[in-house]
């Protein structure tokens, strides 16, 4: 197999923690992964942006050309990203931030990940509901994967915090399987 | 820090400080530049883990003239910088190379000249294979991946005592930011680490004062001096030569000539032309000093083309066809300012010239 992500969005929406997550899923699964992120004058609220390709043999080139999947946190990312799918990528879009789209993609998910990051009342955890989305819709890696790998990452950090992404990752896991 | 070899996913600028450390390096001074950033911010907080010294100097000529100095007092110790800072760097390479100290540099290139800008770059081949002033040479090593920056700064700091020499890591932006699992080797044993530095400035107590000087001023010593510069470099030269060279096997029409990222990306292109029913080597040199000329040129000998991909306007082309002896087959292109090829577009371009 081999899959090729974008993921796109705006500083602060841990963007690039998602796609960490997500590489670090595929390595626990013996995986190769390359993780790449934009990097220079970054802040909170400008543009972020990684991506990742996932492959059984060895990984060649880290930089995504045309994506399997684009998970989009907003507008802006979404629309600056279009022009790297295909017909066959999934894209993911949190739709609490994006009104519009006009991707000709077979494959859509619109989850209204920050408004249920809100609910959960941790706006943070908008990111692991994305990746619970993926998880869920594009079958490569297990639940328990993920569940293992977000308590790593997680670390000793309190167990309300863990507890807190768990249901989040459940949360967007579910979603997509409806 | 455990004793196990450990896999880790981490980028390659925390690879490098990961390396630096399992080697026995102890000293660290450096000066902020993107994209090696996170080397010195990870190693502000793993050096004194160690029992080390990180130092944030106050530019890149006293971070270099500091490496001297802790060098010369016998410890393994490391800079980093990124293209604009290595130019600064060189007057303390130079010294360093003539006063045969071993001193650790990493160069997580960006694009140039001048300020350039921030995205990655192979723009300082030539400030790496042919550097500073005066007469001398860096051994310097090109990595192609993150297991690649880890591995090979290790073997940098070997090297650096080994010939009491300086040792340059080759890198660039790409390579610094990219995350890739990694097998740290925790067990691993740097070599001539307690060796015993009889030149190095450890105090007088017991013997004589000594000193360590780039300055020979007096007819005929400089001289002397650089020939014996010269049988070094001779003999690493003959030793120290690495390379990757795949794909032989097939008796390829065309070869790739590429180092580092561009290196890695060339696979892809080879397996798109495989497609295609083209065989194609690669050539990957890993010690772009000492360059592994022969290597090459037996490779290229059979070939009809050698492709050279680089990230600039075309410098390791230089000592392709210094190997090669058509230099006629030699096809260049490159990628400056910043830009990173894709496999397909290095692909496109191979097809465009062999129909």
């Amino acid at each position: 197999m081999k899959e090729q992500i974008i993921i796109a969005g705006s500083g602060g929406q841990g963007v690039l923690t998602l796609g960490i997550f997500i590489a670090r899923v595929a390595v626990y699964e013996n995986k190769n992964a390359a993780w790449l992120p934009s990097y220079g004058a970054e802040k909170r609220g400008g543009f972020s942006f990684c991506s990742l390709v996932i492959s059984d043999e060895e990984i060649f080139s880290p930089v995504v050309e045309t994506a399997d999947t684009l998970i989009a946190f907003d507008q802006r990312a979404l629309d600056s990203y279009v022009q790297r799918t295909s017909k066959k990528t999934l894209v993911i879009e949190n739709s609490s931030l994006i009104l519009h789209d006009n991707i000709n993609a077979d494959k859509k998910i619109l989850i209204p990940a920050s408004d249920m990051a809100k609910n959960l009342d941790a706006s943070k955890v908008a990111n692991i509901i994305m990746a619970g989305a993926y998880i869920g819709i594009r079958k490569l890696f297990s639940q328990e994967s993920a569940r293992v790998v977000i308590q790593d990452m997680l670390g000793s950090k309190a167990g309300k915090l863990i507890e807190k992404n768990l249901s989040a990752f459940e949360q967007g896991f579910d979603f997509a399987g409806k | 820090m455990t004793s196990d070899n450990k896999k880790a996913f981490i980028k390659g600028n925390h690879a490098v400080v990961e390396a630096a450390l399992d080697a026995g390096c102890r000293f660290y001074a450096g000066y902020p530049i993107t994209p090696q950033n996170e080397i010195p911010e990870f190693m502000s907080k793993r050096m004194p883990e160690v029992g080390g010294t990180f130092i944030q100097a106050e530019s890149e000529l006293i971070s270099v003239n500091m490496v001297f100095g802790a060098v010369a007092a016998g410890a393994r110790a490391m800079t980093t910088s990124s293209s604009p800072g290595i130019s600064l760097m060189q007057e303390g390479i130079s010294y360093m190379a003539g006063c045969e100290l071993p001193g650790v540099l990493v160069n997580v290139m960006r694009g140039g000249p001048g300020l350039g800008n921030i995205q990655p770059s192979q723009s300082d081949y030539f400030q790496a294979v042919k550097p500073g002033h005066g007469d001398f040479r860096m051994i310097t090593l090109a990595p192609s991946s993150i297991q690649e920056m880890y591995d090979l700064t290790f073997d940098a700091f070997d090297l650096a005592d080994k010939y009491r020499n300086p040792v340059m890591i080759l890198a660039d932006g790409l390579l610094g930011q990219l995350m890739e699992n990694v097998e740290l080797k925790r067990d691993r044993k740097p070599l001539y680490l307690n060796t015993p530095k009889p030149w190095a400035l450890t105090g007088a107590k017991g013997r004589d004062g000594q000193r360590i000087l780039s300055l020979l001023m007096q007819p005929g010593v400089l001289e002397k001096h650089n020939f014996k510069l010269k049988e070094k470099y001779d003999l690493i030269t003959k030793t120290e030569k690495r390379f990757e060279l795949s794909g032989m096997e097939n008796n390829p029409d065309y070869l790739i000539a590429a180092f580092g990222t561009v290196g890695r990306i060339s696979k892809g292109t080879i397996r798109l032309l495989k497609q295609d029913g083209i065989n194609t080597g690669l050539f990957r040199p890993i010690t772009v000093w000492p360059y592994p000329y022969e290597a090459l040129k037996e490779a290229a000998k059979n070939v009809k083309k050698i492709f050279v991909f680089e990230m600039n306007l075309g410098q390791m082309v230089e000592d392709v066809r210094l190997a090669v002896e058509d230099s006629s087959k030699i096809e260049f292109y490159g990628r400056p300012g910043g830009g990173v090829p894709t496999a397909e577009e290095l692909y496109n371009f191979i097809k465009g010239k062999v129909g």
